[in-house]
């Protein structure tokens, strides 16, 4: 259990947090621009002072930043311009005290497969790879409680599934505890086991991924998301496509290798699924999964259904129109056709 | 070249770097607090610094020369300290220039601190670095062109110094006579050839001192991020 209380008064509202999570790997946290996000971490970091900071009942608010045990990744964060790349990691790694964990600068370097960047200034860098690079230089802090503001803005999506992934090994395997702010759902639920979501300084939805992101579709008009899980069965050389498995489940699916990492997950959104009560045959999609609905609600006039594939959770939308037209029901089966995979 | 000339300009060029030196060891710190202060009475530390850049130089080196008298509690406190007047003499010029020059200073420096604050050294803490090694590691090194800047400009404005010098040192040949002075001297007694070397060796150093200037403003850190 980890319990954070903090409470600033702002301009417009007051950030009053009061939050009992279970233990988590990756906690995201969610909310439009302005609700408090950035200013939660920098209270929490000492960027910024705050009436009062608890975390696990232990007042912090009155101890300096270094003496926190915390690591913020600030939005934008500048790399250290008189030193090149790998004088930055190695600034870090050789200033920073009280280490808790035993990254070392070649494993970091390895894992973020930077080698090719360690001789390059600063200046030279794209935004992707300033990013990672100062992704590398939080992980050399050294700390086990990391919070990252935005952190892989810059990535295109192949590599921020692909660097996320790796936060979560980095999560596992070296006991760190991330709180990642992003504006980004779809980011914050393929890399996030909790997630809080924020709205003008008070956290309105807490818990599970998935059921949080659920809430937030709902409520915020949002366009829903699904995560599967998967196993690589083979490379097919033929067709340049990996051949996937469902976990628990014997259907497959077929996609492009950009889609596939070690994170053995898929982000589908509902735009790229279509239903059929009858299974389509010949057509030019050969991603069609089996699937049960089990639940349909009518939220914005849409109707936002639930089906399960076998015990994986998808979610779709429907028109009103089309809804009435085919008298979906509940419990039926349908065929779920994936596109933009192959 | 004449003996009085060499003697002058050696003198010019020690007072602009005694000062200059010293400016940048009092400023170092001030600065650095200036930047990260933001309480009410800013607007008239900063005000008092900039003071010297409006105020004429002869009214400057009027007060410093009432204070420097020893009449004056810190005239006889310096007399009774050394034995020595600072009145019409070299350390009397040497602190008059460092009020003269303060500015120039003062005001590269609070300006590389309030941008590296703002950035790098937000950074840094956000890192969980000590305050300690922040200052020595981070912000000096990163530092080093606004500490050019602000030697490069101290220095070259000091070597302009005029009315304030006449005021405080008079003209003592070998201990306040400095190039400006003696240029004003031949120009009185009409030794133009004199004038014209002292005033193309003034104008050749004052150029490589702001060629050194626009050089380190060049590398002062704004990197692409």
């Amino acid at each position: 259990m980890i319990k954070l209380s903090l409470f600033k008064a702002l301009n417009n509202f007051d950030l009053d947090i009061n939050l009992e999570l279970e233990s988590f790997n990756v906690l995201g946290v969610y909310g439009p621009s302005g609700s408090g996000k950035s200013t939660l971490l920098r209270c929490i970091s000492g960027l910024e002072p705050a009436k009062s900071v608890h975390i696990n009942n232990q007042p912090v608010h009155e101890l300096p930043s270094d003496k926190r045990g915390i690591t913020l990744q600030l939005q934008s964060c500048p790399l250290f311009p008189h030193l090149d790349v790998a004088g930055n990691l190695a600034f870090t790694q050789k200033h920073c005290e009280n280490k808790q964990t035993s990254l070392t600068l070649q494993y970091v370097v390895k894992t973020l497969e930077l080698q090719d960047l360690l001789n390059r200034d600063v200046q030279s860098l794209s935004g992707g790879e300033r990013q990672r690079v100062v992704f590398a230089r939080t992980l050399l802090a050294g700390q086990k409680f990391i919070m990252l503001d935005e952190p892989f803005s810059a990535l295109d999506w192949s590599l921020r599934f692909k660097t996320l992934t790796k936060l979560n090994e980095l999560a596992v395997k070296f006991n760190i505890k991330f709180i990642i702010v992003s504006h980004s759902l779809k980011e914050l639920l393929f890399c996030c086991d909790t997630l809080i979501q924020l709205d003008k300084g008070k956290v309105i939805n807490q818990g599970a991924s998935a059921h949080v992101a659920k809430a937030i579709y709902a409520n915020d008009r949002q366009t829903p998301l699904s995560l599967i899980n998967y196993d690589v069965v083979k490379f097919d050389k033929d067709y340049g496509l990996y051949q996937l498995q469902l976990q628990q489940s014997e259907q497959p699916l077929f996609v492009l290798p950009a889609l596939v990492d070690s994170s053995n997950k898929l982000i589908i959104e509902s735009e790229q699924m279509s239903l059929s009560v009858l299974k389509p045959e010949q057509t030019t999609h050969s991603n069609v999964l089996r699937s049960v609905l089990t639940q349909a609600e009518l939220i914005n006039n849409k109707w936002q259904l639930t089906l399960n594939v076998d015990g994986q959770t998808l979610f779709g939308l429907a028109s009103r129109r089309v809804w009435d037209k085919n008298n979906f029901k509940v419990g039926d089966v349908l065929y779920t056709t994936i596109s933009n995979l192959e | 070249m004449l003996q009085s000339d060499l003697t002058a300009l050696w003198l010019t060029i020690k007072l602009a770097f005694i000062t200059a030196v010293l400016l940048l060891i009092f400023c170092i710190p001030l600065a650095y607090k200036l930047a990260g202060y933001n309480g009410k009475f800013k607007p008239f530390l900063e005000a008092l610094i900039a003071m010297p850049l409006v105020l004429p130089p002869t009214l400057l080196g009027f007060y410093l020369l009432v204070l420097f008298s020893p009449d004056h509690a810190f005239g006889q406190f310096w007399f009774w300290l050394t034995g020595t007047q600072l009145a019409f003499s070299f350390q009397g010029v040497v602190i008059g220039s460092l009020f003269y020059s303060l500015p120039f200073v003062m005001q590269p420096l609070v300006a590389g601190f309030k941008h590296i604050n703002q950035t790098y050294n937000e950074a840094a803490i956000a890192l969980g670095l000590s305050p300690f090694k922040r200052f020595v590691h981070l912000i000096i090194p990163l530092l080093k062109p606004s500490i050019g800047s602000a030697f490069a400009l101290g220095f070259a404005h000091t070597l302009g110094e005029f009315g304030l010098v006449l005021m405080i040192g008079g003209n003592i040949q070998g201990q306040t006579q400095v190039v400006s002075i003696a240029l004003y001297d031949h120009v009185e007694s009409l030794n133009y050839t004199a004038a014209h070397q002292l005033s193309l060796i003034l104008l050749a150093i004052s150029f490589a001192c702001l060629v050194l200037l626009f050089k380190f403003n060049k590398s002062i850190v704004g990197v692409k991020q």
